[in-house]
């Protein structure tokens, strides 16, 4: 028998070829994004009977309980499209099947990011379910991360005492969303904010230019026999981070784990609005976290619990 | 009448007297938008930092000219606000023998004192800066004496043929801009009365762009006016007479 021409040949492999592939967009955009039974999601489910509908989670993170808080993604309401289908198959016979290598397969496994939905699980210490939160994903999500705040030494007259810093686990990993409108209000991008560092590295500044030493404590609150050799002890936390601005609390505890009291810092923050890109996001929180050192170094000696504790260490008199 | 206007315009050749007119419309409103016709603007009120007390006050309490190699610095009290730029800029065009610190440089050398939003009105905040050493120590590398804050606003007060900014509106301004410089000696820690300044000026406008306001003659007025008796204060002469809001 005769070899077929060479275009027949040639437009059967193309054919073979584009059929092969379009097992993916063409298939995806036909059967839509399958929907979770998220009627398992109950007080007391285990996380076995989760992932079963949700799949394994995008993060976990331990809780100081023995618990943890873990994330799943997944997708509600975005239907099967055959028009779609049709679309991509055209797009995959014009283009020689370059449609479906170069943006196709990506597209559909992107999928409509209004359909994008996050599932927050709390886990008790007994591995069961105990608090759900379910939100929209963002159209968009913009990392920050925030770097060093405070260059140099700041002047500040030191206090004549050795002053113990705790940065409890959770400071350094926290991320504080904020989700803004864009794009005349059709749009949410969302801003992670992740600034645990920055916060330490802030307060080992600010610390080390308020007190004679500092000593980092890594376990809080002490035992009875290992009370650390210092006047008093510092623990910050970010209570509130916003592109528009940053909340420190500062809880001032006496060696043995009694606390002096606790008091509050504001940094507001300043430049480009709305930020449209990491940078400019990242250089307003900067700011705020500036400002908040700026308030927290300038004011420290006023707070009651440091006056407390000056008063009753004899440090700084 | 849309259509009847589109008639007019040939696709070749010469633009018809209809097409000159709106071109020459368009372009004289876009222009005119851009550029506003300014008049000159005057001084309503001004005083030196020294207005108050230096009448009555005998000479030794005139503020001591600055000594050689020492430096003095302009900041803004408001962060992006351009009036402190302003009187530097006048200060160093006008006196270029006054040694400046560049606000940055000043503020990063000083950290956390006196760093932008730093609540000056307040003469607590002030003093509170200066009872650490290591600030007094500072200053004193730097040979810092004067610390001047400057704070200013401009009151548009625009109206327009139409009622509203709408494109083509004929408008007009009547700018003022009212300026004010706060002076601290660093070397003997002590705050001086503001330097105030008042302008006001009349410029015309065709609103034919949105959002386009030139009120420079009412501001460089008003910072030309601060710089020159700053100038005086920090030569350590005799301010110039105070000038009030009903004349001279």
């Amino acid at each position: 028998m005769p070899l077929p021409s060479a275009l027949p040949a040639h437009a059967l492999a193309v054919v073979s070829l584009v059929l092969g592939l379009s097992g993916c967009a063409v298939v995806m955009a036909a059967s839509g994004k399958p929907e979770p039974d998220l009627s398992v999601c109950t007080i007391g489910a285990t996380a076995e009977q989760i992932e079963a509908q949700l799949g394994e989670p995008t993060s976990t993170q331990a809780l100081p309980d023995g618990g943890s808080e873990c994330r799943y993604a997944f997708w509600k309401g975005d239907p099967p499209s055959y028009g779609r289908a049709a679309a991509h198959a055209a797009a995959d016979v014009l283009t020689y099947g370059l449609w479906e290598v170069i943006y196709g397969t990506r597209m559909e496994a992107s999928g409509d990011p209004a359909h994008r939905y996050e599932m927050r699980v709390t886990y008790g210490a007994d591995g069961r379910a105990r608090d759900f939160v379910v939100e929209r994903l963002a159209d968009e999500e913009v990392e920050v991360l925030t770097g060093q705040v405070i260059e140099g030494a700041p002047l500040i007259d030191p206090i004549d005492a050795r002053i113990g810093v705790h940065y409890p686990p959770e400071l350094e990993a926290a991320v504080f969303k904020d989700r803004r409108l864009f794009a005349e209000g059709t749009k949410t991008r969302e801003f992670r904010l992740r600034l645990g560092p920055s916060v330490v590295q802030l307060f080992d500044a600010a610390l080390g230019a308020q007190f004679a030493a500092v000593e980092v404590i890594d376990r809080w609150p002490p035992t009875a026999a290992g009370r650390p050799d210092v006047a008093a002890v510092i623990e910050p936390r970010v209570e509130q981070a916003t592109l528009d601005r940053v909340k420190l609390s500062v809880t001032l505890y006496r060696p043995d784990g009694a606390a002096y009291g606790a008091w509050t810092v504001t940094g507001r923050a300043q430049g480009d609005w709305p930020p449209s890109n990491a940078e400019q996001a990242t250089a307003r929180v900067e700011f705020a976290l500036r400002n908040a050192a700026v308030q927290l170094l300038t004011q420290f000696r006023d707070q009651a619990p440091v006056r407390q504790m000056l008063a009753e260490t004899g440090a700084g008199l | 009448v849309t259509r009847g206007w589109l008639r007019t315009v040939p696709r070749r050749g010469k633009a018809s007297r209809p097409d000159r007119l709106l071109v020459a419309f368009g372009l004289s409103s876009v222009l005119a938008g851009c550029l506003p016709v300014p008049l000159p603007s005057t001084v309503e009120a001004a005083r030196s930092p020294t207005a108050r007390t230096s009448e009555a006050a005998p000479a030794s309490q005139l503020p001591r000219p600055l000594a050689p190699g020492e430096k003095v610095v302009i900041i803004a009290a408001e962060p992006e606000d351009s009036f402190a730029e302003g009187v530097r800029e006048q200060v160093a065009e006008r006196a270029p023998t006054i040694p400046q610190l560049a606000e940055d440089d000043f503020r990063r050398a000083l950290f956390p004192w006196f760093q932008s939003g730093w609540p000056s009105e307040r003469p607590e905040a002030f003093e509170r800066a200066m009872r650490e050493q290591a600030v007094r120590r500072r200053i004193a590398e730097l040979d810092l004496r004067y610390l001047v804050e400057v704070r200013g606003d401009t009151e548009e007060n625009a109206s327009f043929t139409s009622g509203a900014p709408y494109p083509g509106a004929m408008g007009w301004g009547r700018p003022q801009t009212h300026l004010a410089a706060k002076v601290w000696d660093l070397k003997e820690g002590r705050a001086f009365d503001d330097a105030a300044v008042e302008t006001s000026g009349v410029e015309f406008l065709f609103w034919a762009v949105y959002g386009v306001y030139l009120f420079s003659m009412t501001e460089s007025k008003a910072t030309a006016e601060v710089a020159d008796r700053l100038i005086l204060f920090f030569e350590g002469k005799p301010p110039p007479p105070e000038i009030t809001a009903s004349g001279q």
